[in-house]
């Protein structure tokens, strides 16, 4: 009899699954609150979030919660609006990008293999995707908002645009996992076209993987605004908005009045690790 | 009994183009089956069985030759919705068990279900009843159609996939190594209610096997098959005790002893 001498081969430590409901849940709680905000913020906003409403750089905790800017606007009622507006451009890019990577990524994942004009289509598109991947969102924002102009209609549009390839890729990985299995070829013998089949059984079946994504692509969505909105091309001032609010105060942080520039920071940072506790959450369901 | 199926296979080929060139997996073949006759297909691992089976079914298309179903084109008939229910309602596949066997989203009276109110256009009552009765055939308690894909075994869940392709009462079953990965005492069963639906509805069968005596027990005749070419066919009698192939010869040879010797 041989005991087996104790060799241990270094292998990367796997990362400890959430067990518990009670964790899950509690990694969701940040997110919850950031959208309650969103919700009720507003109307709990002491000021009119565009109107000068006292002296400009006056600090915090004091007659103004948050302070005031250096224009004389509440910090405070801008952060409260601002989320709105922020959340409510990244939940549409998330919405936009999302359905967009199911019906590129399903058309290209089944079809790509395929012989004659539709698998070189799907190619195409694919290639197409890929190309698209590369190009900087702040050239795409810069040009859609020379071209259309600040709105949050183009915002949403530039940054889905630029968001979009990363789910189209995601849903198209699942899709070419999911075309492999063998009930796909059932369904087929059900008489089901593959338009069908892809509806039916190929995207429920990617659709884990695709949502467990979609607070990454919010919280990429909330910084890429953010970033727009930073170098001048996001909505026009003085539009309540995280990215304009933070390059605003940057300025006065420079001369030590931080809190113009750091509450619409903190707001930016709180909710995209909000977000990326959700997506853990959503993760951990499947472990 | 439904009228006997006759499937005229013409010319049949396939090649892979892989990265070291074009493959042929299948040199063009040319046989016929009729109704009512089960066959083993037989042969080493590779030599284009289920490449084979799968073009005769339809799941496969053809680099050449044409398959006929009762004189129509499989692949042209497959181009259309009406062509497709006319189709997979006449030929079934069933392959390995493998655990993606069934949409694990659904529970299997869905999926056993679905072909029979698709393909045999009966109502959701009606097809109930026909899953119930073909559950039954395929001694499986009804209550485990109502569980997930992955709560069953292996065995069970290939009983379902046998389930789901009978529940439309095909002419035609494609059985590709539907029993390999059972035991012996299961894979005999099997084979034998798969024989007694065969009698019962007259339909026709192809067993794909690399092993010969379950296969040889239950088929009426075999093909023996070798480097994508069906190089010996006959009925099982003759072509066991008399393989005229020396590759068939040398597959008999290395089953002498088994329970294949009892049956011939
Ligand atoms: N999709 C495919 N792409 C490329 N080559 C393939 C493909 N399917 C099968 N082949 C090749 O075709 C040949 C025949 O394969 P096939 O699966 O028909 O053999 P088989 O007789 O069923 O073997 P086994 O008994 O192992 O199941 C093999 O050499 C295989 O590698
Ligand atoms: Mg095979």
């Amino acid at each position: 009899m041989s005991v087996p001498t104790a060799v241990v081969v270094a292998s990367p430590r796997p990362r400890r699954a959430i067990r518990s409901e009670t964790t899950r849940w509690l990694l969701a709680v940040p997110a919850a609150v950031v959208v309650l905000v969103a919700i009720v913020g507003p109307a709990l906003a002491p000021y009119d979030p565009t109107r000068v409403i006292g002296p400009p750089g006056r600090e915090p905790f004091g007659r103004y919660a948050l302070g005031t800017d250096s224009a004389g606007l509440d910090v405070l009622s801008r952060v409260l609006v601002a989320t709105r507006t922020n959340l409510l451009i990244a939940l549409a890019v998330v919405l936009a990008a999302t359905l967009v990577g199911l019906v590129l990524g399903a058309a290209i994942g089944m079809n790509e293999s395929r012989r004659g004009p539709l698998g070189t289509l799907a190619r195409a598109v694919n290639r197409f995707v890929d190309l698209f991947t590369a190009v900087p969102a702040v050239i795409v924002g810069l040009v859609a908002v020379a071209f259309f102009g600040g709105t949050v209609t183009v915002l949403v549009v530039v940054i889905a645009v630029v968001l979009a390839p990363i789910q189209v890729r995601l849903v198209r990985t699942e899709v070419l996992r999911v075309r492999g299995e063998a009930y796909l070829e059932a369904a087929r013998m059900a008489g089901f076209s593959e338009l069908r089949l892809t509806v039916r059984h190929v995207l429920p079946n990617s659709w884990g993987a695709v949502s467990e994504n979609m607070p990454v692509i919010f919280g990429m969505a909330v910084v890429l605004t953010a970033a727009l909105g930073f170098i001048g091309v996001g909505l026009p001032r003085p539009t309540p908005e995280w990215g304009s609010m933070i390059s605003l105060g940057a300025s006065d942080a420079a001369t030590g009045r931080w809190w113009a520039a750091a509450f619409p920071a903190l707001a930016l940072i709180v909710t995209v690790a909000a977000a990326s506790a959700l997506g853990t959450a959503l993760r951990a369901r499947r472990a | 009994m439904s009228a006997p199926i006759r499937v005229e296979v013409d010319g049949l080929g396939k090649d892979f183009v892989g990265p070291d060139g074009r493959f042929t997996a299948v040199r063009d073949q040319t046989f016929a089956i009729d109704g009512g006759t089960r066959i083993g297909l037989i042969g080493e691992s590779g030599s284009g069985k289920s490449t084979l089976a799968r073009m005769i079914a339809g799941l496969a298309t053809p680099t050449r030759g044409t398959v006929h179903v009762d004189g129509r084109d499989v692949h042209r008939l497959l181009a259309t919705r009406a062509g497709r229910t006319e189709h997979w309602r006449a030929v079934q596949m069933v392959a390995q068990d493998t655990t993606s066997s069934f949409d694990p989203r659904r529970t299997l009276r869905d999926a056993v279900a679905t072909p029979a109110v698709r393909l045999c256009g009966l109502t959701t009552v009606e097809a109930n009843r026909r899953v119930d009765e073909t559950l039954a055939f395929l001694s499986l308690p009804a209550a485990l159609a109502d569980r997930r894909p992955s709560d069953l075994s292996g065995g069970q869940r290939q009983r379902f996939a046998l389930a789901r392709a009978l529940v439309v009462r095909p002419r035609l079953l494609v059985c590709d190594e539907v029993v390999s990965a059972l035991d012996v005492s299961v894979q005999g069963t099997i084979l034998n209610l798969l024989k007694n639906y065969s009698l019962e509805f007259g339909a026709a069968m192809l067993f794909v096997s690399h092993g010969l005596p379950a296969t040889a027990f239950v088929s009426t005749s075999l093909m023996v098959m070798r480097a994508g070419a069906v190089v010996e066919s006959g009925p099982v009698e003759s072509v066991v005790t008399a393989p005229a192939h020396p590759y068939t010869r040398q597959l008999i040879a290395a089953y002498r002893g088994t329970p294949m010797a009892v049956a011939s």
